[in-house]
């Protein structure tokens, strides 16, 4: 008996101390992490003294404070050197900014520009890896907003710096992303000359293609066994076409669902589709699809996905294409 | 051999299954994505016991890694052996009750209500963090507990609840609240990628207070269904045999069914539908260990934490930098291991 009640007790105290010593370590790594910023605060100075004579209009001046999508307050001590994206728009954006060098991760959707290839993935949108991330110790994480709250709390707990941008979809939204890193990354003029180019050619398209008529467009998101879909009003890519010129035949839904029926019904005069999924191929022998005028006479636009989805710098690009396709001739 | 003969056997075995669980816990959190090697691992983990950590040397030794060990890897290793602890537990009391061998912790319909409390939370935009638990969590709890009392209210007749009648009673509430889930998921389209990966388990985001909290839980809930082991053992044979035992029969189960629910409620709000583990591992311990629960309950405890342990360590580490979902694993390598186990002991079985 005596024997028993002495185990249990180990037992006991072995769960207490494992816990007691586990609510120690947060308190710790906390102050470590301070000590360790205050040292690395005074080699920050030489760069700063390189910066002075420099237009201070377009220069970054840190430590800078962000107020993120969730409205936290982040402050940057100095200009990123280390940087993980975690949203394909990002990762391009800052690429566009110039400032690839300093990504050192991204996740598995990140597939433009091609140099993100020889950069490691840290995993998906929503899951990136946590424990890879905290082991490449970067000095910024920049993530889209459907980043879960959960691995945020956590990597801040890790001391990292982690900035939420609003991936609002839209022209405005990709002006802001690239606008915001510009700010971040110490990038600006950079970014206003994408801006002000992704500006212009959103005026020049929307002046030649303005009194042209409007022929018809069904953006193909999906079809087959798992039901239609497509860009309803309000997307994205409705508000593309509506831009370049066209007129979006789906805009009677919102959303991404469309029936069979309504599209044969509609049979519009072009259809837009995506390269990667390789459609154009696959429509011309789909049932029902093989059938539409616009598969008959192959008035298909074959395009990158990815720049009528990602709110960044090929947003505007994406649109030309369009345009250019619908109305060839006000471009010549 | 009486069980309290075999009691001495038993009491070093499980000794010895502690201490098994103490080394899987231990080795797990050397095994990880970053590349840390296992010596600073465990000089990472010695360095924060109170007494022995001031002798260890432990410069050389990044922050970071210090966090991805203690911060990251540990409180999810703790947080499935918990876990496992906790469906393995629920999974043997809930065989015993309703006297059916295919009954896990989930039979009351309580991962349907845990998953349809989620996706509401999902679809409504909650994503917020409240007093360290998100908001999704929480409602991942109400939602079972209230399917819980649904289902009871349904099944019972006056004060008293047969188990036929629970069972139907579950699956019937179970199976509406999955459409309930579908149908959720259909007209909210973009969440339907949130809402998949919460059902299908993951202990990603854990936290030390995550394990604070469903420590008490698990631990306070695991014994007093151990202190019904008898009464369980009874009750397998049928309500009425358990009732001219001398045992409280409607009493004990309206105390297991409170303390189980609330036990696979924490387990699954935490960390989603994580299945197989209260079904498989309470019936590969009976072919060890036989249907006693005095023995089986502690058994199926320390090993339902092993497994699940090494399980989660797999999903984190077999394709890097992704992770599999634990549910995946458990299924995966859960099915095969009892296959075998149950060919060695087909004769006993009969």
């Amino acid at each position: 008996m005596k024997r028993n009640k002495i185990v249990s007790l180990i037992l006991v105290f072995t769960l207490l101390f494992v816990l007691v010593s586990c609510q120690q370590s947060n308190q710790d790594l906390a102050n470590n992490k301070d000590i360790e910023e205050q040292e690395l605060n005074t080699e920050g100075n030489t760069d700063e003294d390189i910066k002075q004579d420099v237009d201070s209009h377009t220069e970054t001046s840190y430590p800078l404070t962000i107020t993120d999508f969730y409205n936290r307050e982040v402050t940057i001590e100095r200009e990123p050197k280390r940087i993980i994206s975690v949203a394909p728009a990002i990762t391009e954006t800052v690429y566009a900014l110039g400032k690839g060098d300093s990504l050192i991760a991204r996740t598995d959707f990140c597939d433009y520009p091609e140099e993100v290839a020889s950069i490691e993935s840290i995993g998906g949108l929503m899951d990136p890896n946590i424990e890879r991330i905290v082991e490449l110790e970067p000095d910024l994480v920049i993530a889209g907003a459907i980043f879960q709250k959960e691995i945020l709390e956590k990597l801040e707990e890790a001391g990292l710096k982690v900035i939420i941008l609003n991936e609002e979809q839209s022209f405005d939204g990709a002006y802001f992303v690239i606008e915001e890193m510009g700010k971040v990354l110490n990038a600006q003029e950079e970014a206003a000359k994408i801006v002000a180019g992704m500006k212009a050619t959103v005026e020049e398209v929307a002046k030649k293609v303005e009194g042209r008529e409007r022929p018809s467009v069904y953006f193909v998101m999906g079809f087959g066994e798992w039901g239609d879909y497509t860009a309803g009003r309000g997307t994205l890519i409705g508000q593309l076409i509506d831009m370049a010129g066209g007129k979006n035949a789906a805009d009677d839904v919102e959303g991404w669902e469309y029936s069979l029926e309504k599209l044969i019904e509609k049979n519009p005069d072009h259809l837009i589709c995506s390269i990667s999924d390789n459609h154009r191929e696959q429509l011309k022998e789909a049932e029902h699809y093989k059938d539409l005028d616009a598969v008959v006479n192959d008035r298909i636009l074959e395009i990158d996905k990815n720049k009528l989805e990602r709110p960044g710098p090929r947003l505007a690009e994406g649109l030309r294409e369009i345009a250019e396709y619908l109305h060839p001739d006000a471009f010549k | 051999m009486g069980f309290i003969k075999k009691k001495r056997i038993y009491k070093y075995f499980l000794i010895l299954a502690l201490i098994i669980l103490a080394f899987v816990v231990i080795i797990s959190s050397t095994i990880g994505v970053a590349d840390i090697s296992f010596i600073d691992s465990l000089r990472i983990m010695v360095s924060r016991v109170p007494l022995v950590g001031t002798l260890i040397d432990s410069d050389g030794i990044r922050q970071s890694y210090y966090f991805i060990v203690l911060n990251v890897r540990l409180p999810r290793i703790l947080l499935s052996a918990l876990i496992g602890v906790g469906l393995s537990v629920v999974g043997s009391t809930f065989q015993s009750m309703f006297r059916n061998p295919m009954a896990d912790p989930y039979i009351l319909g309580i991962s349907s209500g845990a998953s349809a409390g989620a996706t509401i939370a999902i679809v409504l935009g909650f994503g917020g963090i409240i007093g360290g638990l998100s908001i999704i969590t929480l409602f991942a709890f109400i939602g079972a507990i209230l399917t819980v009392l649904i289902v009871y209210n349904i099944a019972r007749v006056g004060s008293r609840v047969t188990t036929l009648n629970l069972i139907l009673s579950g699956v019937a509430v179970g199976l509406f609240l999955s459409s309930v889930v579908s149908l959720l998921m259909f007209f909210n389209r973009d969440d339907i990628e949130k809402i998949v990966m919460w059902t299908m388990g993951s202990v990603s985001s854990a936290t030390w207070n995550k394990v604070r909290i469903l420590t008490p839980v698990v631990t306070i809930g695991s014994m007093i269904i151990t202190a019904y082991a008898r009464d369980l053992n009874a009750m397998s044979m049928g309500d009425e045999t358990a009732k001219s035992l001398g045992i409280e029969v409607e009493r004990v189960k309206k105390i297991l069914l409170v303390v189980s629910s609330l036990i696979v409620a924490s387990c699954v709000s935490t960390s989603g539908v994580i299945g197989f583990v209260g079904l498989i591992v309470p019936h590969t311990i009976r072919l060890i260990v036989g249907s006693d629960q005095r023995g089986l309950l502690p058994f199926s405890a320390v090993w339902g934490a092993i497994f699940m342990v090494v399980c989660d360590t797999l999903a984190r580490n077999l394709i890097p930098p992704s992770e599999i979902p634990v549910g995946a694993i458990t299924s995966l390598f859960g099915a095969p291991f009892f296959i075998i186990m149950l060919y060695k002991n087909k004769k006993k079985v009969i």
